[in-house]
C-alpha cells in the first residue's frame, strides 16, 4: 500500500477473487481545463461575408465564449468540406478536438448554409444542419450555426444569437456626450438608441426585448424613461424629487422596480405600466437599491446598507419579510440573479479591491470570478454560464467577460469612449 | 466731492473773515459763528460719508467673504459625516444665505469606486447631510434643492486616491 | 495429514503469487490516472457529483483499443469529455513492461470511473 501515498490520489481497486479476468476501476478526479482547440474550416461554395465571412464570425463566436480555441485556416493542412475528405490523422496532429465543415448555397430567401460537427478524436459526426438567412443577414446565420455547434458540444444553450445594451460616454461635453449603444454580443452591428449631453445610467432589457428602461438626467434630474425599441418612442415615467434609479423589469414585464428617495431616504417601489399604480416595498431608514427580481417573480434581491455596510438582501413582495445573503466581506452590491434563481453575482470588496464575485444562494458559498479591478455592473448571459461586466484597462472603460465557474476570462476590445453598464439581453424569442 | 465741499467751506470761511473784516464786530460773532457751524456740517458729513463708505466697504468684503466662502465640502470613503472644516464653512455659508438671498442647488457625489446607484445613494447622503446642517442654522429648506450625480461628474478623473478624495463631495451652486 | 499439509502449502504460495501480481498492477495505477487526467478537458456543464463509468480494452503495448461508456453521468458533454481523455491519452507505453498474467488479469480490460472533486458544486 506504500505505493498509494500521494495526496489527492484517491484510487479505488475492486478485485473479484476469481481465476478469470479481475478487473480494476480507476478513479479521475481532476482535469485540466483548456480552451478546446476547434477547427471552423472555411466554407465551400458561395462566399458570404458581412466584412467577416461565416467561418470566421463563428470562430470570433466560440473564442469568446472562452471554451474553445479556434485553429486559424492558414494552419490547416487542408480545407475539406465533405466527410470524405476529412483525414482524421491530420487534424489529431493539428491538435483539433472538432471540426466544423461545410458549404454556403444560394436559395430563394438568401443564402443557406449546410455544415456538420466532427468529433476528430472518437472520429464521429455530430450532427449535420442547415441554417438559412436573407443576404443581408450573414452575421445571424453565422451565429445561429455557432449556436449549434456550442450546444452539441457542451449541452448548454449557445448565446451568440444574443444582444447587449451599454453606456458609452464619449468623454467630451456636448449634446451626445452620453450615448446608450445596442449592439450584437460580439460587439458588431452597434447603434446608438439615445444620446445626451447628460449622464445615462443603469439600462435594463425587458424579457420580450421590445423595451429598454433606463436613467437619464435630461432634466438636470435622475428620471426613469421607457424606451420602445420597436416604435422609437420613449415615456418618462418618473418625475420624483431626490433619487429616480435602478430599473429592473418584473420576469413578466408588467412592473418595474426601482429606488426612489421621495419619502426621506432611498426605498425600493415597483411601478405597474399599465395602471401607473405606484406601491412602496422597503420600509427603512437606511439606503435600499439597486433591485433586481428573482425569476419566479416573488421576491427582490436588493443593496442595503442597513447593517451598517453595503450587502445584498431579499424581499418577498407579498410578506415583506427581508432576510440578508451576503455576510462574506465588507461591501456586497448591486447584486443579480442567475437565470435559474439559484446564485447571485454582485459587486464585491476584498482587500480594498472590487472583483465581481458568485453566491450560491442556498449554500452561501462565495468565489471571487474576476481578475481585474475595479470591476462594476455585472450582467449575467441568458443561459446562466458566463458573464459580462464593466471594467479599466489602460485608462478606459473596457466590458469583460468571464465565465460563471470562473475558469475562463476575455476582455472585450475596446471602443472609441469609456463603455460601461452592459445589460446582457434575454434569449430572442 | 469731499475737495470741493472743503473749496466750498474754505471759500465760505474766507468770504466770512472777509465780511468780518469790513463789518461790525456783531456781524464778525454772526459770521464766525455761521463758519463754525458749515464746519461742523461739513465734518458730520463727511464722517457721515466715511461711515456710509465703511459700510459699503465691510459689506463688499463680507459680500466677497460669503463668495470665496468653502462651496465644496469632501467626505471620507463610503460615509456622508461631514467634517468639522466642512462644519465650520457651512456655518459661514448660512450667514451668508440668510443675508444675501439663498436659493440654492445642493450637488452630491462619489468617487468612482464601487456600484453606480448605490453611489447615487451615497451623494444624495452626503448633499443631504449638507442640507440638514444648513436648514439646522436657519437656511429655509424650501430654498434647497438637492440633486446627486453619484460617480458620474467626477471632478477629477482618475484611478488613485488623490482623484478619488476630489470626487467624494458636495458643491454648493447658487 | 501430508495431503493436506501439500493442500496448504500450495495454497499459500498461491496466495503469495496474486498478492505479488497486485503489487505489480497498483504500481500501474497511477501513471495510467495521471495520463488520463492530463487530457481530460471538462465542459463548462460539469459540477462535482457528476460521475461517469467507462470500460476500457487495451493491448499489451499499451494502446487503448476501444473504450465505452457503461454509466452514464446523465449530461451527455460529461459524458463525452470522459471517453475523450481516454482516446486523447492514446497510449500506456510503460504497460509494456507489465508482466503479461498481470496484464491479462487486470488490464486488458478495465474501468474508469470519473468522478471530479476539483468543480464547483
Amino acid at each position: 500500500m506504500t505505493l498509494l501515498k500521494k495526496i489527492g490520489l484517491i484510487v479505488v481497486c475492486v478485485f473479484f477473487a476469481s481465476a478469470a479476468q479481475a478487473q480494476i476501476t480507476i478513479e479521475i478526479t481532476q482535469g485540466v481545463d483548456e480552451p478546446t482547440p476547434i477547427a471552423v474550416v472555411p466554407f465551400g461554395g458561395v462566399h458570404a461575408s458581412d466584412g467577416a465571412a461565416i467561418h470566421e464570425i463563428m470562430a470570433n463566436d466560440l473564442r469568446m465564449s472562452g471554451f474553445f480555441r479556434p485553429i486559424a485556416p492558414a494552419d490547416m493542412l487542408s480545407h475539406p468540406s465533405r466527410q470524405e475528405d476529412i483525414y482524421y490523422r491530420d487534424w489529431r496532429l493539428l491538435g483539433a478536438t472538432y471540426i466544423v465543415i461545410g458549404n454556403i448555397s444560394r436559395d430563394e430567401q438568401g443564402f443557406a448554409l449546410e455544415y456538420e460537427l466532427y468529433d476528430v478524436v472518437s472520429q464521429q459526426r455530430l450532427f449535420r444542419k442547415i441554417t438559412r438567412g436573407g443576404t443581408q443577414a450573414v452575421r445571424d446565420i453565422a451565429h445561429a450555426a455557432s449556436d449549434q455547434v456550442y450546444e452539441a458540444i457542451t449541452n448548454i444553450r449557445g448565446i451568440f444569437s444574443t444582444k447587449m445594451l451599454y453606456v458609452e460616454d464619449m468623454g467630451v461635453d456636448g449634446p451626445s456626450r452620453y450615448r446608450l449603444v445596442k449592439a450584437d454580443i460580439d460587439g458588431a452591428r452597434d447603434q446608438v438608441l439615445f444620446s445626451s449631453s447628460q449622464p445615462l445610467l443603469s439600462p435594463a432589457w425587458s424579457s420580450d426585448m421590445r423595451q429598454v428602461a433606463y436613467v437619464s438626467f435630461e432634466t438636470s434630474r435622475p428620471a426613469i424613461f421607457r424606451h420602445d425599441l420597436v416604435t422609437g418612442t420613449r415615456e418618462q415615467l418618473t418625475n420624483f424629487r431626490g433619487l429616480n434609479g435602478a430599473p429592473a423589469w418584473s420576469p413578466d414585464d408588467r412592473k418595474l422596480a426601482f429606488v426612489l428617495s421621495k419619502d426621506g431616504n432611498p426605498e425600493l417601489y415597483t411601478l405597474d405600466i399599465a395602471t401607473k399604480k405606484l406601491t412602496r416595498v422597503t420600509n427603512h431608514f437606511a439606503i435600499d437599491t439597486e433591485p433586481n427580481w428573482t425569476p419566479d417573480g416573488k421576491s427582490l434581491i436588493f443593496t442595503s446598507n442597513r447593517g451598517g455596510s453595503p450587502q445584498i438582501y431579499q424581499i418577498g413582495l407579498a410578506s415583506g419579510r427581508v432576510e440578508r445573503l451576503t455576510f462574506d466581506g465588507d461591501y456586497n452590491a448591486r447584486g443579480r440573479v442567475s437565470p435559474d434563481g439559484k446564485s447571485i453575482v454582485m459587486v464585491h470588496r476584498e482587500n480594498g479591491v472590487f472583483h465581481i464575485a458568485w453566491q450560491d444562494i442556498a449554500s452561501g458559498d462565495m468565489r471571487i470570478l474576476t481578475e481585474t479591478w475595479l470591476d462594476e455592473s455585472p450582467t449575467i448571459a441568458p443561459n446562466g454560464a458566463m458573464l459580462l461586466y464593466a471594467t479599466q484597462y489602460n485608462n478606459q472603460g473596457v466590458l469583460a467577460a468571464v465565465s460563471m465557474d470562473a475558469g475562463l476570462k476575455f476582455r472585450l476590445p475596446s471602443k472609441l469612449g469609456d463603455v460601461r453598464e452592459p445589460a446582457w439581453s434575454p434569449f430572442p424569442k | 466731492m469731499v475737495k470741493s465741499f472743503k473749496v466750498l467751506v474754505t471759500a465760505s470761511a474766507l468770504a466770512a473773515v472777509m465780511a468780518g473784516c469790513s463789518s461790525s464786530k456783531e456781524a464778525d460773532d454772526a459770521a464766525a459763528a455761521a463758519a463754525a457751524e458749515a464746519e461742523r456740517a461739513a465734518a458730520e458729513a463727511e464722517a457721515a460719508e466715511a461711515r456710509a463708505r465703511a459700510e459699503a466697504e465691510a459689506k463688499a468684503a463680507e459680500m466677497a467673504k460669503c463668495d470665496n466662502a468653502d462651496k465644496v465640502f469632501y467626505f471620507d470613503f463610503d460615509q456622508s459625516l461631514l467634517r468639522a472644516e466642512s462644519r465650520a464653512a457651512l456655518l459661514v455659508q448660512a450667514e451668508c444665505l440668510k443675508k444675501y438671498g439663498s436659493s440654492l442647488r445642493l450637488e452630491g457625489h462619489a468617487d468612482e469606486r464601487g456600484s453606480r446607484e448605490y453611489n447615487m445613494a451615497l451623494g444624495e447622503r452626503r448633499a443631504n447631510a449638507v442640507r440638514d446642517f444648513l436648514v439646522l442654522n436657519g437656511v429655509p429648506s424650501a430654498d434647497i434643492e438637492v440633486v446627486s450625480y453619484g460617480e458620474e461628474r467626477p471632478a477629477e478623473v482618475g484611478s488613485y486616491e488623490d482623484a478619488w478624495s476630489k470626487n467624494r463631495r458636495v458643491e454648493l451652486k447658487k | 495429514m501430508l495431503e493436506e499439509l501439500e493442500k496448504a502449502l500450495k495454497e499459500e504460495e498461491r496466495a503469495a503469487a496474486e498478492a505479488q501480481m497486485e503489487e505489480e498492477a497498483l504500481s500501474y495505477m497511477e501513471l495510467v490516472q495521471q495520463k488520463v487526467q492530463n487530457n481530460w478537458n471538462r465542459p463548462p456543464s460539469a459540477r462535482s457529483g457528476m460521475q461517469c463509468e467507462l470500460l476500457i480494452q487495451l493491448v499489451p503495448t499499451g494502446r487503448v483499443v476501444g473504450v465505452s461508456v457503461v454509466k452514464s453521468s446523465g449530461n451527455a458533454a460529461f459524458d463525452r469529455s470522459a471517453e475523450q481523455a481516454v482516446r486523447k491519452a492514446e497510449v500506456f507505453p510503460e504497460l509494456k513492461e507489465m508482466s503479461p498474467d498481470v496484464f491479462e488479469k487486470y488490464y486488458r480490460q478495465m474501468k474508469l470511473l470519473f468522478n471530479p472533486q476539483d468543480m464547483r458544486q
